[in-house]
Formats: structure tokens, sequence, C-alpha cells
């Protein structure tokens, strides 16, 4: 009796053996967005609503069918191995999954070769992420795409995105794509990065002629998933410069004729795919998941066995959690397992892991707190990530998009300023790289921490340099895409664009103007409105920066810029005081070295040549420029050196009082 | 064994196996599994079991009742069956004891398989006691039974259906499109003129997803609207529920048997702005009080909701 | 629509005007002449400004100006009159015909010319436009979502058989109409030769309207409704051609501050009178889009400005009070303000325009399957043994002889076709004369010409009162006195 299903599964296995479906999960992000975080744990492990991130993602293959999983991993592989052995995955046969190291990848290009050569995948299949969330029906999806197949060998692979809306919060933002679609067959024609940013997407009327009827697309979100036939990797192996998927797969195979081959579009409306591409994505995908969006995947579906029930409005509770009678939940909150939360203490936008244990009177709004965190009283948690084991001690204030990374300690009474990023890892440690963290471990109890960093009793330092120096070519886009993407940062690529575009919409009539000359406007602008709203130097900057990308200007051109619009808010010696005082740390940022700050007084000069005004001030400006640190001393001796003329020459007693004061000071 | 049980957990769990008669068919397919394939000695230790895989299955999916309910099902064939045996007089010894309690249990259990299977006929078959010539007849959503029983009358008798669509699944569109398929006259309405026809209408009749120890419902959303509006009106409400839809949990918050499903079929996600400032929800069922309903009609016969807890109260007393 | 109407005909009838303009219709030779103006060009046995008339008809206008040549003044006023006999037919409608100076006045002029008229908003159409979409549909998106104006688009006609493809695409301009269809907005719209490897869209359009259709098959049905103060702007403007002009530029005013600004058509807004509900909904729909929530964010915008104006009363001059108020704190948000561009693609019914001869036989074939079979062959149409009439249109009191086969075309009345004649995809006026065995694929014949025996005629036009001698063979000729 208990052969004959046998008999009849393995027939069935037979004639579906060519149709298995076969999936593909990159347990790589191949970037630094959640750094420190990932320094001791892969992306994919981390948890989202107190489930690891790749439960989501196998949980989707699993309902959609999927027999075989192959996860690749390369950064703490070891980790996701012991993980996946220990889970559920680890004895599931339906699917089965597979774990796959190569501690050389680099990219998903590299993944998607590496698994070429290994000659696993015979069919088409899926390829996606470690860390898509999804309950997406792909069935539909997949038999879209082999009807293309049959039908044209060509079509080789089908894009999973979802409709939303342009400023929607699961649009990562600095990542958002513009598809043109053919209206009919949803094939994608062009696929263009959002970022940097351009004023006008630009139609080849060569589509046309295929096409008749284009759609252009700017509300969708990309989820990573994608249904790949057997050519995707083969062709990654032709190409070896392919990195990206998005960025160099896809845009190569549309923009070059000689391949012949088409991407097409699957739009889903009614189901939900996501990826968490940033801490920013992080946020808004958890609110998805408390929201119910990815229903049957929220969490008292309790895939990891806990035990939580779902009380309206939003509320996700275990039952060992252990309330006083004054906390208050207010809405969208999961509290993990074992939790133990004080009086009066007030909850919302929140997922709270297991075994915290969290004091009286503490406000804790739109953050993330992992496993066994310990916040003292009187704390407020303002839209922040806090990992397993941190200790917030009493009185604490953590503001905005602050990310404390595992064992951080910090407080008591103490303000972590917004968006800092704290660490027990001294150094920078790539993501990549399987560093070794011993050491760090061994410093932790020296008292070296810096007390402005990490408070009194605090344990850990600020990392600075997660958004700096890095050798990767696009390393300049990747700053500016970490700074909008990261959590609590609600400022958007659009909102710079919509400031550009109000002053350049009468491009059609200037259509002749000179881009260089429309990039100073737009800059111009920027600053301007900068002024009026009084924004901060450091979103100015931001703002800067991204236009500077936008454009393909250097620094040189936002100085040529930047000096006489702040200076065109000065029209008397008393107004150039405040002014500079104000605004002046906008100059400094774009003069770092000495060179630019060269640059930087070449331009003054040259301005105040054309400005009487200004050249009449142009000794106190210098003085300033001096005294408010925008420029050093050795960059006025050069500048000094070199220049020459009637403004050079009045400058002359303020040299030469440099040149007295600094001798003074060697002396 | 266990791969069996986990596989219908997954299922449950990820929404493949829904609706009560699916489960409930699905979940005695699985206890047949059980009874066969684990090891046990006497029946204390096979209820043990049962009931085992019986929790794992109710915590994958603690919405579906029929999961429970069939676990009781079944537990109670297995005290049935045990007293039969014993009271038959035969000296067995525990091996001969064991293979016929097997054989009896996995037959009784396929048995309530068939009940299970033939229950929605049997109902159907009471069709013409209840609905006479040219009566107006409101329900909403598109239940099995309630179809079944429409389309059984409607052979021998004309009468007029009003289906409500039942936003935001429009279960409703689809059961007036099936209902004037075969002829019935049918009229659709939207659910918010339940309240202004109910006064033309002569009797209600609403399937359910569970009827709890009370007499309550746990039924498709906009149920305690028909109701509350037919008790406005004094239009009496029937109900026709299938025996396996009856569960022995007493209701002591009405909330928690209910589901909140994606809310994309009430509002779209791809409106950033609206989802970011508004809360959708999307619950699937209505807790309706015995109190609005007048009649259950199960596929053993009519009985007020009063009678409900003594059926369940009876059947666990057999035991 | 008939319930509808019944209801809110009254009160709706002075809520548009419209102007038919009936242009000289150049492309159209030799099928009209001094006898036969363009709007009185046949089509189906019917003047085309038949089918404008009555497209008005259901839509409830009431109000219509005909503005035509002045040589075709006379015949047209006569239709109007005492063919058609206005007065009796539509006893609701006031037509009026009148005559515009000078042959070569624009689209432009002629509006510029009834200007002082025109005192609601307004339709304009074409003579040539023949379309039976619903035009409550039209109207509707016109009254939701209160743009500057809405245009109609329709696909071109089908191409069937060679006629059809003789007709070369290069005198079809393409033309890049951009639409987002959840809104019906239309976003630009730039012929063929005005870009000239690319195509640029403006990024911020996508960021207000994400999802934009570019089509390139659509043509303009020149079929417009406009607010009421374009007539003044356009009045006031040089502007020549409605579509190649007005209707560029109004949809550049949807994002162009400054084209605005420098048009001054801020003053045409003011003056124009938008009462203080109109300009609440129109600024809501546009900022926002339109569709049902904005609606009714939009009315509670507007109770609150209501309530504000309860602090404030209400001077005499409280709407434009108001609009200052609402413009200072809109300043970041002003994309698009006033100037709404809707369109819709007529994708139901007909819809196609008779600007050109093969457009003219293509329009014919899709009006005949329109039309009832009982309608097709009249009774007064003697059919001789033998003979087979399909999928046409045969007029009143028709001879047609032993053997003859007519298929796909357009007989007018009282002709009179011999026998063994074979008649494909051609149209053929009143008082026609076909004699034996001749052959017309794809041929226009006008009124009393005759064709005599074993002619062969393949896309040819015959111009009225001319005879083509026997046994002439033509392809793709004219023929005229």
């Amino acid at each position: 009796m208990a052969t004959k299903p046998k008999d009849k599964a393995q027939a069935q296995e037979k004639v579906q053996v060519d149709e298995e479906l076969v999936a593909v999960v990159v347990a790589d992000s191949f970037n630094k967005r959640f750094l420190p975080l990932t320094e001791d744990k892969p992306r994919c492990l981390l948890p989202l609503a107190n489930v690891p991130l790749i439960e989501y993602t196998l949980e989707f293959l699993a309902t959609a069918g999927v027999e075989q999983i192959y996860v690749v991993c390369c950064s703490h592989a070891d980790q996701i191995k012991a993980y996946l052995k220990s889970s559920r995955w680890g004895k599931s046969t339906f699917p089965k999954v597979n774990t796959f190291v190569s501690q050389q990848l680099a990219s998903t290009g590299d993944a998607l070769r590496d698994l070429d050569a290994k000659q696993l995948l015979k069919s088409d299949f899926i390829l996606v992420s470690g860390d898509v969330v999804a309950n997406m029906d792909l069935t539909k999806a997949l038999e879209e795409h082999r009807a293309r197949r049959v039908v044209d060998k060509n079509a080789i692979m089908t894009m999973v995105v979802k409709a939303a809306s342009p400023a929607h919060r699961t649009r990562s933002k600095g990542e958002e794509g513009i598809y043109v679609l053919n209206a009919a067959t949803q094939e994608c024609v062009q696929y263009r990065s959002l970022f940097p940013i351009k004023q006008k997407l630009k139609l080849d009327l060569e589509l046309f002629k295929a096409h008749s009827e284009l759609q252009v697309r700017n509300d969708l979100i990309d989820c990573q998933i994608d249904i790949c036939s057997v050519d995707v990797p083969a062709l990654f192996t032709e190409n070896f410069d392919y990195q990206d998927i998005r960025k160099h797969f896809v845009r190569g195979i549309l923009e070059s004729d000689i391949l012949g081959k088409q991407i097409h579009c699957h739009i889903i409306t009614d189901t939900y795919a996501a990826r968490v591409r940033s801490t920013q994505m992080y946020d808004s995908i958890s609110k998805d998941v408390m929201a119910r969006w990815t229903y049957p995947m929220v969490p008292e579906t309790n895939i990891m066995g806990t035990s939580y029930t779902h009380h309206s409005p939003y509320i996700y509770k275990d039952e060992s959690v252990i309330l006083q009678f004054g906390t208050k939940l207010v809405r969208y909150v999961v509290v993990g397992e074992k939790t133990s939360i004080g009086d009066k203490t007030t909850i919302s936008e929140s997922v709270i892991g297991r075994n915290c244990r969290i004091g009286k009177n503490v406000v804790i709004n739109g953050s993330y707190i992992w496993d066994n965190v310990v916040i003292g009283d009187n704390c407020v948690i303002e839209r922040s990530i806090l990992a397993d084991g941190v200790v917030v001690l009493n009185g604490v204030k953590i503001e905005k998009g602050s990310i404390l990374s595992y064992g951080v300690q910090v407080g008591p009474e103490f303000t972590v300023k917004e968006f800092a990023r704290l660490s027990l890892n001294k150094g920078r440690v790539d993501e990549d790289s399987d560093f070794d963290e011993e050491e760090s471990d061994a410093e932790s109890d020296d008292e070296e921490y810096d007390e402005t960093q990490v408070g009194e009793d605090g344990k850990g330092y600020e990392k600075k340099d997660i958004i700096d120096a890095d050798d990767d070519d696009d390393e300049e886009e990747h700053k500016a895409i970490l700074a909008v993407c990261s959590i609590a940062r609600d400022i958007q690529l659009h909102d710079i664009e919509d400031a550009v575009d109000e002053d350049t919409e009468d491009e059609d009539d200037l259509s002749d103007v000179d881009a260089l000359e429309r990039s100073h406007r737009e800059l111009i602008s920027t600053i301007e409105r900068a002024f009026e709203e009084n924004h901060s130097i450091d979103n100015i900057v931001l703002e800067l920066n991204t236009l500077k990308f936008a454009d393909n200007l250097d620094f040189h051109d936002i100085r040529l810029t930047a000096v006489p619009t702040v200076l065109s808010l000065v029209t008397n010696a008393a107004t150039l005081q405040t002014t500079l005082k104000r605004w002046g740390g906008l100059l400094a940022r774009f003069a770092t070295d000495a060179e630019d700050q060269l640059d930087l007084l070449q331009i003054l000069e040259e301005h105040c040549k054309t400005n009487d005004e200004h050249a009449k001030l142009f000794v106190k400006i210098l003085t300033l420029f001096y005294n408010l640190d925008i420029c050093e001393e050795d960059a006025f001796f050069v500048w000094f050196k070199k220049s020459s003329g009637k403004l050079r020459d009045s400058a002359k007693p303020f040299i030469t009082w440099l040149q007295e004061a600094e001798e003074e000071s060697s002396d | 064994m266990n791969v069996v049980v986990d596989a219908l957990r997954d299922k449950l769990r990820r929404r493949q196996v829904v609706g009560p008669f699916k489960v409930a068919i699905e979940t005695a397919k699985v206890f047949l599994i059980v009874v066969r394939g684990s090891r046990w000695s006497t029946k204390e230790e096979l209820i043990e079991i049962v009931a085992e895989k019986g929790r794992v299955l109710t915590q994958a999916q603690p919405n579906e009742l029929a999961v429970g309910n069939i676990t009781d099902r079944v537990i109670g064939l297995i005290r049935e069956e045990h007293t039969a045996l014993v009271n038959s007089g035969q000296e067995l010894d525990a091996n001969e004891y064991r293979d016929s309690l097997k054989t009896n249990v996995m037959d009784a259990i396929k048995e309530l398989m068939d009940e299970t299977e033939s229950a929605t006929t049997n109902i159907a078959s009471r069709a013409l006691e209840h609905i006479h010539s040219n009566e107006i007849i409101m329900t909403l959503g598109r239940s099995p039974a309630v179809e079944m029983f429409l389309k059984e009358a409607s052979k021998l008798r004309k009468f007029q259906v009003i289906v409500a669509e039942t936003s935001p699944g429009y279960d409703g569109q689809q059961m007036a499109l099936s209902l004037s398929q075969s002829g019935i006259d049918t009229t659709l309405i939207s659910d918010g003129s339940i309240f202004a026809v109910m006064s033309r209408v002569n009797k209600v009749i609403l399937g359910t997803h569970a009827v709890l120890a009370n007499g309550g419902l746990v039924a498709i959303a906009g149920t305690h609207v028909v109701a509350a509006a037919a008790k406005h009106h004094s239009t009496p409400v029937v109900v026709l529920m299938e025996l396996y839809k009856m569960s022995s949990q007493f209701p002591f918050d009405a909330d928690s048997y209910n589901q909140l499903v994606n809310p994309d079929t009430v509002f779209g996600f791809d409106d950033g702005d609206m989802i970011d400032k508004v809360d959708i929800i999307n619950p699937s069922f209505d807790f309706v009080v015995p109190d609005l309903v007048n009649l259950f009609i199960t596929n053993i016969g009519a009985h007020p909701p009063s009678y409900v807890s003594r059926m369940i109260y009876e059947d666990s007393r057999e035991h | 629509m008939e319930t509808f109407g019944a209801a809110g005909g009254l009160a709706h009838s002075k809520e548009f005007q419209a102007v038919i303009l009936c242009g000289s219709g150049a492309k159209l030779f030799p099928l009209i002449d001094d006898n036969c103006p363009k709007a009185l060009l046949p089509l189906a046995n019917k003047p085309m400004l038949f089918y404008q008339l009555e497209w008005l008809e259901t839509a409830m206008i009431n109000d219509i100006l005909i503005v035509c040549q002045e040589e075709a003044h006379k015949k047209i006023n006569n239709y109007i009159h005492n063919v058609l006999n206005v007065s009796e037919r539509y006893p609701n409608a006031k037509v009026e015909v009148i005559k515009s100076k000078g042959s070569g006045t624009s689209s432009a002029d002629a509006l510029r010319l009834v200007a002082n008229r025109i005192k609601t908003d307004f339709i304009v159409l074409s003579c040539d436009t023949i379309t039976n979409y619903p035009p409550n549909k039209l109207l509707d998106v016109f009254r939701i979502q209160s743009p500057t104006f809405t245009a109609l688009f329709h696909e071109p006609l089908k191409a069937e058989g060679e006629v059809a493809s003789s007709k070369s695409k290069d005198d079809d301009l393409i033309e890049y109409v951009a639409i987002d269809h959840s809104t019906c907005r239309l976003l630009f719209s730039v012929a063929g030769d005005e870009v000239d490897d690319e195509l640029p869209v403006r990024m911020s359009i996508l960021d207000k309207f994400p999802v934009v259709n570019i089509h390139t098959k659509l043509r303009d049905a020149h079929l417009y409704v406009f607010k009421h103060w374009v007539i003044d702007f356009l009045s006031k403007s040089k502007i020549q051609s409605i579509k190649e002009e007005l209707i560029p530029l109004l949809t550049h005013f949807q994002y162009s501050e400054k084209v605005l600004k420098r048009e001054g058509v801020e003053k045409y807004l003011k003056a124009g009178g938008l009462s203080y509900d109109e300009f609440y909904t129109s600024r809501h729909q546009s900022s926002t889009g339109g569709g049902f929530v904005n609606a009714t964010y939009s009315q509670s915008m507007h109770e609150h400005y209501l309530r504000q104006n309860l602090h404030n009363p209400p001077s005499t001059a409280s709407s434009t009070i108001l609009l200052d108020d609402v413009e200072d704190d809109e300043v970041t948000t002003d994309f698009h303000k006033h100037i709404v561009c809707t369109a819709l693609v007529a994708k139901e019914g007909y819809c196609f325009r008779v600007n050109s001869v093969p457009n003219y036989l293509e329009g014919s074939r899709a009006l005949i399957k329109t039309i009832t079979p009982e309608e097709l062959v009249p009774r007064s149409v003697e059919r001789a043994k033998g003979c087979q009439v399909g999928d046409s249109l045969v007029g009143d009191s028709c001879r047609v002889g032993e053997k003859t086969s007519i298929k796909k075309s357009v007989i007018g009345n009282h002709c009179v076709i011999g026998k063994n004649v074979k008649i494909i995809n051609s149209v053929l006026h009143d008082h026609c004369v076909i004699e034996d065995k001749a052959v017309l694929e794809g041929t226009v014949v006008c009124a009393n010409s005759k064709v005599l025996e074993m002619c062969n005629l393949k896309d040819c036009q015959v111009a009225s009162g001319v005879s083509i001698e026997k046994e002439v063979q033509g392809k793709n000729e004219t023929f005229i006195d």
C-alpha cells in the first residue's frame, strides 16, 4: 500500500523533471547600506518584524511551489549555512534548500557566472535576493513568461514589478527606475534609473517604429524577482563586465541591438512584493508587514513557532510579553517573546524583539529594537534601529535615523545625535570580507570610548567613515544614494528635482541655452531656495551633490556658483558678517583641501572684480574666510603669490598680518 | 506521517487550503494517515497523538475552526469505537485490540468524510420545506450550501432571490451569476442598499464560516449587516450549517475569531499618500450574535440557535 | 442617456454652445465643388453636416453655430433650413449659419468671427469629424475634471484591401500623444517633425503622472470642448490654427508657468469669471489628478475655506480675495494650477475624419456596418434577377441590372446600374448612371456622372457631371470636365 503512491510520485517526477521549478536566492547584498549592522550578520539574517529576512524569501518561494532553492552566499556564509541547517528548511525536501558558498563574489553578476560555470541551472529559474518580502502569486508571472518563451526564445527574462506611486514609501529612494514598456505586450524597451537625476527622459524615436504605443511608468517598485531563462547566466558569462542585474544587465540587453533579446515586465497590482534594499526600505516594509499588506505573512502567522496574536489596531504581541498597567502600545507595534515593558511607556510604529527589557516612561516611536535590548527609564527613541544586545541607560535620547549596532551601550543622560551610527568595532570592516572581530571584543572593556559619542558609561564608536572613502568606481553615486535611502531621511530626490524644474521649465523656449549654464542656474536656485527656507548646511550639500552627479559637474563648478550666490546676500559690511557666519560653512564644505581653497579664493577674486560693492569688502571677506576656517593660511599665501592686480594689493596688509601671526605662533 | 501533517500545516498557514469544507476534508485525510501510521497501543495514546496533531494544525491557522471541529470529532470517534469494542464482549489481546480499533476508527473517519462530503446535499434536500412559491429571499456571499439549497428549491418553486454583492470580494456577484444561470429570478444589489431592500424580503438565507458554541456565527463580512437589518424588519434569518462547521469554542472575545486579510481589495497599495495616512482594514468575517438568527438548518435537521449548545453538549456527553 | 436627457435637457441647454467649422476640404478634390461644399458631401447618402448635428443633438446641445465660407453659405443655409428642416427635426435647437469672409480663413479666424456670440463653455468640431462616440462620456470628463479643454482622439480606421494600402502613411505625419489614461490628462502632443531622434519627456511630468502612455497611432478627431475663457484668449491672440497652435500652447501651459505669464493667461482666467466652486474643483483636480478620493478631499477643502469665510465676512469681491489667499500658500505646488488638458480616445462606436479621398472611402464602409440590413437596401430599389448586393448601402429608387454585383459600396439615390456591373469598395453619389459590364473598384463617382459600358476604373475619382467614355481603363486617375 505504501509503495503505490511512491511509484506514482516517481512517475510524476519523471514527467515533470524538465519543468522542475528552481529558484536562486542571492543571499548577499553586495553593498554597505546596513553598515554597521551587517558587519556581524549578513543582511538576509537581519530580523524584520522579528523574523529573519530570508524566512520571508524562502516562505514566498515555497508558497509559489518552488522545488529546488539554491542559496548563494558570500559574506558571512557560515552563518547563513548554520542558520538554514538549524531552521525548518534544513530538513525540508519540498522545497529542497541547497547552499553554495563562494567567497570571491562581488556582485549578482559574479554569482550568476558562478552558477553558469557549475552548470546547475537547466531550465527557467527564479532569481531573487535573500531579502525579498512577497506574497505575490508567482504562477501567473511564470505562465506569462513560459507562454512568451514558447513563441519567442528571445524573451529571456521577466521582471516582477509592483505598481505604486512615485513617492510611495515602499519605493527605494534613490533607486527608483523608469520603465518604458510596450503598452500591449509589457515588453520593457527602456529602463533607466531615476538617479542620477536628469531633467528629461529621452525616448529614441526608433522605439516607436517597433511599438506603436509606449507606456512610460515611474510608479513601479522593483521587487527584484526575476524569472530568468538559462540564457541569462550565459549572457552574464559572455559579458564579464556586467555586475548589477538592473544597471548593467538590463540596460545592456535593451540598449545593444546585437543581442536581439527581450525583457518583459510583469506588473502586479493586487499582491505584495518588495525588497529590503536600504534602511529606508526596511522601515517601509516593516510597516507594510504590520499593516498586513503581506498577508498571510504577518506576525501572527507565527512561522517561527512563536505565539503572536493580533489586536486592533495593528498590535501584535507574543503571549509571553509582560506589560505594565500603564504601558501604552499605540498602533503598529510588534512585541516579541518574553519582553517586558515598564509603566507609562509609550510605543508606536515600532518592532520590539525578544527578551528585551524596557523601562518606565520610555517613548519609542518608529524604531526597530532587536533581541535582548535593555532600555532604561525615561528614554526617548525616535526612528532608529537598535541591534541585538544594545544597552540604553537611563535618560538617553536617541534622535532619528540612528543605528546602534550589536552590544553598543549608551548613556546615561545622553543624547545620540541624529543619523549617528554606533558600533563596537572601531575599524571599518567591509561587509564582504571575513574580518576577525575578536580584537575589537578584547578592547571593549578598555576605557577608550569617546564620551561625547556614547555618554559616560557608553561602549562603542561612532562610525563616520561608512559613507566616505571607498575605491569603488561609482562610489560617488553610492554616497548620495546612501544619504537619501537611510531610515528617517525624509528628504526626497523628488523634492530636489521639483525645485529644479520650476526654474527651468521654460526650457523649450530657450532650448539653445548652454547645458552648463542651465546647471548653474539650477545650482543657484537650489542655494537660494535653501536661503529662503533656511535649510541646514548638510541638506544643501546633499542637494548640491545630487545636482552635481546629475549634470556631471565638478566641485569647481559648484564653488563657481556658490560664491556669488552666497555673497549676493551681502550688501554691506554688517550683513557680511552674519551671512558668512550662517552660510560660510557651505563654501567650506566644497573646499576641503588646499588646492580647492586656492580655487575658492581665485573665484572670490574674480567675483569681486566684477562687483564693486564686494570689491570694497574684499579684505573683510578674506579675513572672515580665515576666521571662519573656510580657508587655511597656506591657501592665502599661495593665492597671494599667484595672483596679481588691485585686489591682490589691497589684501597685502591682511597677508602680512597673517604671516606675522604665523611666525608668532611658530615662535 | 509527520510529513503529511507538516504539509497540511504549511498549506493552512500559506492559505493554500481555505474554506471549512476543504479544511475539514484535508484534516480528516491527515487523521486517517495518522491513525494508520502512528505507534500506539492504548486509546489514550491514540487520543493524545490525534490531539497533538490537531493542536499543530489549529495553531497554523486558528481561524479555520473546522480543524478543531474535525479533531474533536475524531477523538469522539476513537472513544466511541473503543466503547463499542469493549462492550462487544470479544476477548482480545493487545495486538488484536489495537488492530481492530485501528480498522474501526479508520472506517469511522471515512464515514465522517462521507458525511462531510454529503452534508451540503443533505441540507439542500430540505430546501422545499423552507422556500415557498413567490417568496423573496435575500442572501450574500457565495456559500455553496445556499447556492445548492436555492437551486434545489428552484426545481419545483418559483421565487425571487436578492443577492448583496458582498464587497470587497464581490462573491455575491458570482453567486448572482450562478443563480441566474440556473434559471432563478435574481437581483444583485450593492451592500449599501441591504437595509432599504430588506422591507421587501420574506426570508434571509445565509451560509456561514463556522458556528460557535453559543450559536453565534463567524460568517463572511457583511453578514451582520444583513442579520441586523432582518431583525429590524422582523424578517426570519435562516442559516445553513454543515455539522463540521459547528465548533465547541465559546466566543469570549468576538474579535479573536476574525482575521484581517490583505487590505488590497479595499484600497489599492499604489496610492502611497493614502496608505501612509489612513489605516485600511479588511476583515474576512463578521461575528453575528445568536439573537439575530432564527433557525439553523443542518444536515441532520432544523434547529433553533439555542439548540446548538445542546447539540455540542450531547455530542460530548456521548463520549 | 435617454432618462438622463429627460430630466436634464432643459437644465443643460445653456451649458455648452457648439461651433461647427466648415473648411474648404482641398484634399477631397474633386469630390467637392461649388455645388457641393465639403460640409454637404454625401457620406453614406447623408451630408456630412448631418452627422455633426445628429451628434450634437444626442449631446443635448441646442445652441449651434455653423461657420462656413462665403461661397458655401447659401447652400448650407438652404440645407439646414429647407432640406433638413432643423426647426422641425430638432425643435429645441437654434442653428445659425455664419459666413466667413475671404477664402483663406483659418480655423482660429473662424472662431474669432463668432467670439462675441459665445457665452458659455463651447464645443468646437470640424465638419469632417464623423463620430457616434457617446457625447456624454466626453462631456462628463469635462464636467467632472473641469479642464481647460477636452479633446477627442481616435485610432485610424483599419485599412481594408488594396484601396487602403494605397494610402501612404507619409501624408499622415506621426504624432506623439501622451495621455495619462487614469485621469484622462493630455500631457503633450508632439508632431513627428518637431523631434529629431529622441522624444524628450519631462521628469516632472513623470512625477505627477507616473503612468503615461505615448501613442503614435492616435489621430486628433478635431472635436474639442473648451472652457469659455479660451475664446477670450483666442480673440486677443494671433493664433491661426486650433490644432497646430492653440492646442499645443494650452497643453504647454500645463507645466510652464513662465509661458503662462508671458501670454498673460492669468487675466483671462480671472475675467473668465471662474466661480468660487469651479475654481476649487479645478484646482484640486488639477493638482492631484482627479478621481473620487480627491473629489472628497476637495470637498473638505471647500468647507475649510467656507469656514474661513465665516470668520471674515465675505465682501462683494470675496472670490478674488480668496484667489489671492490661495496663491500665497500654494506657491510651492503650483505645477498645473489652472490649466488642465484632458483627452479621450474613442474606443467604442466609430470616429474618423473625412479629410482625404481614401479616408472618405473607408469612412463610408465604416458607416455601412452601422446600418441595419433592412435599411441598407430600401424597398424602392429595383433589383433585377441575379444581382448581388452585399455589405452595401443602396439609395432610394435605384435600379440594379442583371447579374450585377455590388460589394462594400454606397450607391446614391436614383442611380441606374446596368447589367454585369461590378462595384467593389466604391461610392456613387446621386443620379449616377453606370452602364453594362463596367467595373468600379475603389472609385468615387460624383453626382450626375455617367460611366459608360465596359469601363474599368480602379481607385479613380469622377467629378460630378462627367461622363466616362466606353471601355476606358483608369487607374489612380481623376476625371474632371
